[in-house]
């Protein structure tokens, strides 16, 4: 396990890049025959005599196991990057562009740039609300400090009454000669393209390097050290192989594990977290003896499991597409808001068939996109023709 | 000896001229189970390519979607033309002026005893080439206008938006004006229309009403939004004009912004004409008037 990753060359950190350049680990065509491939495969082609695990004994690790050995934050290894890419910009009072953008894919349930702003002790804008007539009184400051607007998702909502302040707000901060770090999801981010020109203004948003499997083997790897250091095994249930040694025992051109998990996450992080701690199972022994001690130091077994596959929306569900598509827009909705933004009607439960399905979760009233669902959900709209995210 | 040679020679001439001559094969040689299972093939295989190809451009991508349809037609007439070739010399002994005379009689009887319906089979053809339409396609024939939902060999046939179903022969092609709304694209321009009194701020209401397509949920951000103003004899005349990223999604969207518009148009101080006169122009064609 404690095996050193493929890539040990590399550097550990890679510098955000300009939107447009990122790396997707493959295409929707690849992922939709890969689909179909697997499905297939586990219908004419599964045997009992398969090596592996019987999942039957196996549960899902309990959340204090995961807290330990895969603890949040989803979006922890970007921090250290985004302080790369900002360091020079951050240091020069004059620097030029004055207003940096970071477009970040959807699903970021911790804010990365909130997160980062604060850390840093930099002075955080936070949105007034979606409906709010004016901008807070404290945005322009001329004190030379960078004040950093989190999510530009959050100030407005997709109604042609609502627009107003979002377009003030950048032809505000686009005058004010005032450094700014904004951040805004992709979906986000091509809706402001149409609406308000904003790629005018500010050409050159960044985002991150897309996560590969060497770079989820390094942070997956020294997260389930947990506190205490431990020694864990982490091994396939499909196969029994170990899932960290697997990149060095079967080479850099055969499906592994942690690439399999940067494909199926789009290379999205926090996505790849998600799916990691879902797939993770212990061994349900009765007598308690697959159960894994959390202050002991023995090295146990943990199984990664195929994840389940989201049943993807189509466009007989057009009213859930829709719903899907403002929220990634939006970052996250209430119901009212939601059906104010799309022409469903709310008698058709859409809303709550999604959250049955676990592809929307509802957390203090507002209606967000579960991360590790947020694959499947791309893809659903790619293929039912929704305008698309860039990254 | 010669003599002999002569007339062995004669003969195999005058039994080469009489075969060749010959317009069918003896019956005993023609393979009829061959045909049957040839024909049997055929209409087999164009069945399933009329009934999976759709299919898989219903659950595919939507922009594969018109590609898929269109791949239809085109498989129907290859396999028909194969077949038919295929078949052709089991049948008939071919040879040049046999060739002739088969092609000649042909033409007379499709000429005189099935000349509309041929004239429709050839514009079909025609129609698989030139492509004044395809399959997927929104097209206003004759007054109707509908997706086109299959393309047969004769007819073609026509899903209103009521959904009603018009068969169309391919023969309208050679007299008739197609008006095809996408021809071959996934997208197609809809159209809200607004007919205001003429005292209102005209910059106010063209900002609100391009908003109001900017934030439909049905637009394709790819196209562009316009609104087109013309003054006529009832007031002001506004054409909200943009395009929704599936055109199946046509008439919910033109719903859409017609119903927040007419909200949009309040909210700065305009009025709508509440009554004028009815005209047809453009009725049914995936345009929605305010009145």
């Amino acid at each position: 396990m404690t095996n050193d990753p493929v890539a040990a060359d590399e550097p550990a950190e890679k510098p955000f890049r300009t939107l447009g350049e990122y790396e997707w680990p493959n295409t929707p065509v690849d992922r939709g025959i890969k689909r179909l491939s697997g499905s297939l495969k586990k219908r004419f082609f599964a045997s009992d005599d398969e090596e592996g695990m019987d999942l039957s004994r196996l549960e899902p690790a309990e959340s204090a196991l995961l807290d330990d050995i895969v603890a949040p934050p989803a979006n922890e290894p970007l921090m250290a990057e985004l302080e790369a890419t900002l360091a020079h910009w951050l240091s020069e009072s004059d620097a030029v562009p004055n207003v940096q953008l970071i477009v970040l894919p959807p699903c970021d349930e911790e804010n990365l740039v909130r997160g980062w702003a604060r850390a840093r002790g930099l002075r955080v804008i936070e949105a007034p609300g979606r409906d709010a007539c004016g901008l807070p009184d404290e945005l322009i400051r001329r004190d030379g400090a960078v004040a950093v607007i989190p999510r530009l998702e959050s100030w407005f909502l997709r109604e042609d009454t609502s627009l107003g302040n979002v377009r003030e707000l950048i032809r505000r901060i686009d005058d004010s000669g005032q450094r700014f770090l904004v951040g805004c999801n992709s979906w986000a981010w091509q809706f402001l393209v149409k609406t308000c020109g904003i790629d005018a203004l500010f050409p050159e948003p960044l985002t991150f390097a897309a996560f590969d499997g060497p770079r989820l083997h390094r942070w997956l790897e020294r997260l389930s050290r947990g506190r205490n250091g431990r020694e864990l095994t982490f091994r396939s249930a499909r196969d029994g192989r170990d899932a960290f040694a697997e990149e060095l025992e079967r080479g850099a051109d055969q499906a592994s594990t942690m690439s399999e998990l940067a494909e199926r996450s789009l290379g999205i992080p926090w996505v790849a977290w998600n799916l990691w701690r879902a797939s993770l199972r212990t061994s349900a022994d009765p007598d308690g003896r697959g159960r894994i001690d959390l202050d002991g130091d023995d090295a146990e077994t943990l199984w990664v499991t195929e994840l389940r596959d989201f049943a993807l929306p189509d466009r007989k569900n057009q009213d859930a597409l829709l719903i899907l598509h403002t929220l990634l827009v939006h970052g996250g909705l209430t119901e009212e808001e939601i059906f104010r933004t799309v022409p469903v009607d709310r008698y058709t439960n859409a809303l709550g068939a999604l959250i049955g399905a676990g592809m929307v979760q509802r957390s203090g009233g507002v209606h967000e996109c579960f991360p590790a669902a947020y694959p499947a959900v791309r893809d659903g709209l790619n293929v039912a023709g929704f305008p698309m995210d860039v990254l | 000896m010669a003599a002999s040679e002569d007339g062995a020679g004669s003969e195999g001439a005058e039994s080469a001229k009489a075969e060749a001559s010959k317009l069918l094969n003896d019956f005993q040689d023609i393979g009829f189970g061959q045909i049957a299972l040839i024909v049997a093939g055929s209409i087999a295989l164009i069945w399933a390519v009329r009934r999976i190809l759709p299919y898989l451009a219903d659950r595919g991508p939507s922009r594969a979607r018109l590609l898929v349809l269109g791949a239809v037609p085109v498989i129907r007439l290859l396999v028909i033309v194969g077949a038919v070739l295929w078949i052709i010399p089991l049948v008939f002994n071919i040879t040049v002026q046999n060739f002739f005379v088969i092609a000649g009689s042909a033409s007379v009887a499709l000429g005189f005893a099935f000349k509309d319906y041929a004239s429709s089979l050839i514009a079909g053809v025609v129609a698989i080439f030139e492509r004044p339409y395809g399959a997927g396609d929104w097209v206003e024939i004759d007054g109707d206008y509908g997706e086109v939902v299959s393309m047969g060999l004769r007819a073609l046939r026509l899903r209103t938006a009521d959904d009603n179903e018009i068969t169309v022969p391919h023969g309208t092609l050679w007299t008739d004006n197609i008006s095809n709304a996408n021809s071959g694209a996934r997208t197609l321009m809809c159209v809200a229309h607004f007919h205001l009194l003429p005292d209102h701020d005209p910059a106010a209401i063209r900002r609100a009403l391009t908003d109001v397509a900017l934030t439909s949920a049905y637009l394709d951000y790819a196209e562009p939004v316009l609104v087109v103003m013309e003054e006529n004899e009832h007031g002001s005349h506004y054409r909200l004009k943009a395009y929704p990223f599936d055109l199946r999604d046509q008439f919910l969207f033109i719903t859409d912004m017609t119903a927040r518009g007419k909200a949009a148009v309040r909210r700065v101080g305009a009025r709508e004409v509440a009554a004028m006169a009815v005209s047809r122009t453009g009725e049914g064609r995936g345009e929605e008037t305010s009145d």
